[in-house]
């Protein structure tokens, strides 16, 4: 049994990577352009997922770190002729300042704050991107210019998508990793689904502060980054996409796949784009919000029974599984 | 047209938009105190209301009964989420998830509201059919101000004598102090929640079709709304009702002055932004400095 799981640890995850590096040998630009959506969303979703999951801190507008990472990028290249690469860095920086800034002054308290905050500075993000004159209000920036290595312009679908793969991957060594090291053992101690509480968290003297704006710092980085390459690929960006919708969404992908889990919040954001797809191609249903609606609905059942998202089906499974094993023997 | 005038109304219309925030501010209130959740679908009822009464009215009824409907329905609606979706994980859940669950909800009634309801806005006409009054020369009381203001009065008086006189109001405080003891003193918890998220429902509603007259009304109102109780409630210290309805109307006011002496187009933002410099500056409320550990469970 067990060298069976070791089996399975080493075959799943192999052929999924394999699919994923084929994928564009078969794959239309239509299946390609949906998984780039997949990643970039994912990105953002993995940022939620480690301030959720580890830090136990509800972010209400991770589209704001998104939205400021696709509009610095874009203006820095369109109106001051810099590069794409040197934007998202910049973007990146941005928004890891400001949520440092806004950790500073809240996330050593205890509550709610911080969701409420968040969701103020989307709010607020969002109406002064739809009134700024440089952000060309809702109207949006045309023309962005793509990525490029030296002479090489990224101008197709299976160079971003290559581009996102690398950038997932990048940012899934660098989650594991983290999550492995002295934070992310503080921000296990932190977590509030398996017994671990803040108070003794602090008893044992870690500074519960400091660990959660990480975490919120990190968080907003890689939202920015998804950010960033979204409105690179997309080339030209309104405030729309970027909406206080989409940070609930951005929610509850995280929480779906899995927040205490690496691999979950991309499995979330591949569930939010696949049921999205699937119920625009049975096309007989044209109503505007079901896939918000089934979504919400998955959410919450979700919640209710798996609180640890889809990433909980396999040992739930095996646990059932096991217990009959037992059964038997006896 | 002086710089008192335009003070004057940017006040009068800024106690009106006030009002629903404190409103909204009071509903997360009135749950919050039983459940220590921070129950952001309630902004969803002040939506459905105004929504319900809209679309009722278009249909032929009177106004009267349309409002009364619109409030009923509502009330019967949020007791069946709460009882569907919230109920079982109300009192063993952690806290996170419960706080997670009111996300959820709020994006399912709203999609739903956006499917049943279509994504244009609803209009009600006013209540009394009178000329605006005019307080000086420039400065005028919408004629739907006066029921926005009333509602939110009596809201006051109600809940106060309810959580300060009534035996059930007591019920209510003593679940949110010790859970445990109010059940053995014979409480049942959960039916107390239950009837605080109705309640809460039902100053939603109420407020909801109010404001109609005046706002026009669209599905995707309820997110932005809550987010506005929720800072009107936090700035003003959750645990306090006063300080709750004063962070709703100054909220209201300065929205109102940022658009009148700055810009109409960034008033939100403005507005939003002092409150958040507040908010970063005192995190534990206005006036709810002492009440931080109260909410020490998320």
């Amino acid at each position: 049994m067990k060298a069976m799981g070791n089996y399975w640890k080493w075959i799943l995850p192999g052929v999924i990577i394999l699919f994923l590096l084929l994928l564009p040998l078969w794959g239309s630009l239509y299946i390609m352009s949906i998984f780039i959506f997949i990643g970039l969303y994912g990105m953002a979703a993995l940022g939620v997922g480690v301030l959720i999951g580890y830090a136990g801190q509800v972010n209400l507008g991770p589209n704001a770190f998104m939205l400021i990472g696709a509009y610095t990028s874009a203006i820095l290249a369109v109106d001051y002729g810099i590069s794409p690469w040197l934007g998202t860095l910049c973007g990146a920086i941005l928004t890891g300042v400001i949520a440092y800034i806004i950790g500073r002054a809240i996330l050593r308290l205890h509550g709610f704050i911080l969701a409420v905050v968040t969701a103020c500075v989307a709010l607020v993000s969002y109406r002064l991107v739809c009134e700024l004159e440089i952000t060309r209000g809702v109207f949006g920036i045309t023309r962005i210019p793509h990525y490029a290595i030296g002479g090489f312009v990224l101008n197709q679908e299976v160079h971003y998508y290559y581009l996102v793969l690398v950038v997932l991957a990048i940012l899934y060594v660098v989650t594991s990793n983290l999550i492995k090291s002295r934070f992310g053992r503080g921000f296990m101690a932190l977590n509030l689904f398996h017994g671990g509480s803040e108070v003794a968290s602090e008893a044992v003297g870690l500074d519960v502060g400091k660990l959660k704006m990480q975490a919120f710092v990190v968080s907003a980085v890689y939202g920015s980054i998804g950010g960033s390459i979204y409105a690179h690929y997309v080339t030209c960006i309104t405030p729309q996409p970027f909406d206080l919708w989409w940070g609930l969404v951005l929610m509850m992908m995280a929480t779906i796949g899995g927040m205490r889990s690496v691999l979950g919040p991309l499995i979330g954001s591949g569930l939010y784009f696949g049921l999205k797809e699937i119920i625009s191609l049975t096309g007989a249903i044209k109503m505007a919000g079901l896939e918000t609606f089934v979504f919400g609905l998955i959410f919450v059942l979700f919640l209710i029974f798996m609180p640890l998202g889809v990433v909980q089906l396999p040992s739930m499974v095996r646990r059932r599984w096991g217990k009959k094993d037992v059964g038997t023997a006896s | 047209m002086g710089l008192e005038d335009r003070i004057l109304q940017a006040i009068v219309a800024g106690l009106s938009s006030g009002s629903i925030y404190a409103v909204i501010g009071l509903m997360i209130y009135i749950v919050y105190n039983v459940t220590t959740v921070f129950d952001l679908s309630l902004g969803c009822y002040v939506m459905l209301g105004g929504m319900i009464a809209a679309v009722l009215y278009a249909s032929g009824l009177a106004l009267p009964l349309s409002i009364t409907l619109a409030v009923v329905i509502t009330v019967i609606m949020g007791a069946g989420v709460w009882l569907i979706f919230m109920r079982r994980s109300m009192e063993t859940a952690p806290h996170l998830t419960q706080v997670l669950i009111t996300v959820g909800i709020m994006v399912m009634i709203t999609s739903a509201a956006q499917m049943v309801f279509g994504t244009g806005t609803k209009m009600l006409p006013h209540f009394a059919d009178i000329a605006p009054i005019r307080i000086s020369s420039y400065a005028v009381i919408t004629p739907q101000a006066p029921w926005i203001w009333g509602s939110l009065v009596l809201m006051i008086v109600a809940i106060s004598w309810l959580y300060n006189r009534s035996m059930l109001g007591k019920g209510l405080r003593a679940v949110r102090d010790q859970m445990l003891a109010a059940r053995l003193m014979g409480i049942k918890p959960l039916n107390t929640m239950l009837f605080s998220y109705a309640l809460a429902a039902a100053l939603g509603a109420i407020i909801g079709s109010m404001m109609v007259p005046m706002t026009a009304v669209s599905f995707g109102i309820s997110f932005k709304i809550v987010v506005y109780g929720l800072i009107a409630g936090i700035v003003g210290g959750i645990t306090k009702m006063r300080g709750i309805i004063v962070a709703g109307l100054a909220l209201g006011v300065l929205e109102q002055l940022a658009a009148g002496f700055i810009s109409s187009n960034y008033a939100e933002a403005i507005a939003m932004s002092v409150f958040l410099v507040a908010l970063l500056l005192r995190p534990t409320g206005l006036l709810g400095a002492k009440e931080v550990r109260a909410e020490a469970k998320i």
